[in-house]
C-alpha cells in the first residue's frame, strides 16, 4: 500500500517535473539488525514511480563495505545522492541522510533531489558567490528530528 | 545534541535552530577561509 495519498503523489510529480538531471539515490542497507532500513526502503520506493528521472540502487553496508567507505557512510540506513549527466558521468551530490527520512524529513529529502535533479538555488547571487568562494573542505551535519 | 535543528559545521561551530539564509552562511563560514572578489585568500 503506497503511503502517499494520490493528491501528495500528484503534487510530487508536478514538483518532479522541473528536474532537468536525473538523480540516482544510492541506499546503504543491510539485511539484519537494522530496524529501521525496511521503513527507508518502503519510503524510497514511493519516488521512482512519480518520476523516470528518480532512480533508487540499494548498496548492501555489509557486502560492499569498501563502496560505504568510499562515500563515508558509517551507518544504516542511509542514503547518498548522485547527479547523472547526459554523457552518462555520475557525479557525487555530497548530500547524505544517516536515518529514515520519514516525517518532515521526507520534505527534505524531496527538496535534496529537486536541488541536485536541477531546480535552480533558492539563494541570492551574493550568497551563491560566498558559498563558492569557500576553498576548503566544509563538512555540515544538520540534526533534525521527523516530528 | 539538545535542540534541532542544530547544524554543526566542521565539528566546530554550532547553529542552534533554523536561520535565515543570509544569517546561516554567515554563521557557517565564519571560520572558513574563503577567497577574495580580488582573487586572494582569507585566513579561516
Amino acid at each position: 500500500m503506497a503511503l502517499l495519498s494520490t493528491p501528495d503523489q500528484q503534487k510530487l510529480r508536478d514538483a518532479f517535473h522541473e528536474m532537468t538531471s536525473p538523480v540516482r539515490l544510492l541506499f546503504f542497507t543491510q539485511a539484519l539488525e537494522c530496524d529501521t532500513c525496511p521503513q527507508t526502503k518502503q519510503i524510497l520506493d514511493e519516488l521512482p514511480p512519480l518520476s523516470d528521472k528518480i532512480t533508487i540502487e540499494e548498496v548492501n553496508f555489509v557486502l560492499e563495505g569498501d563502496r560505504a567507505k568510499r562515500f563515508g557512510i558509517d551507518r544504516v540506513p542511509a542514503i547518498a545522492l548522485e547527479r547523472l549527466d547526459a554523457d552518462g558521468n555520475v557525479h557525487d551530490a555530497r548530500i547524505r541522510f544517516i536515518g529514515t527520512p520519514s516525517g518532515y524529513e521526507f520534505i527534505s529529502l524531496v527538496q535534496a533531489v529537486l536541488l541536485v535533479g536541477g531546480r535552480p538555488s533558492s539563494l541570492t547571487e551574493e550568497n551563491r558567490r560566498r558559498v563558492i568562494a569557500v576553498h576548503q573542505p566544509v563538512h555540515m551535519q544538520v540534526f533534525t528530528t521527523p516530528t | 545534541v539538545t535542540g534541532v535543528p542544530k547544524t554543526i559545521v566542521n565539528e566546530e561551530i554550532e547553529i542552534l535552530g533554523a536561520l535565515p539564509p543570509d544569517a546561516f552562511i554567515e554563521q557557517a563560514l565564519s571560520h572558513v577561509s574563503t577567497s577574495q572578489h580580488d582573487g586572494t585568500k582569507s585566513p579561516a
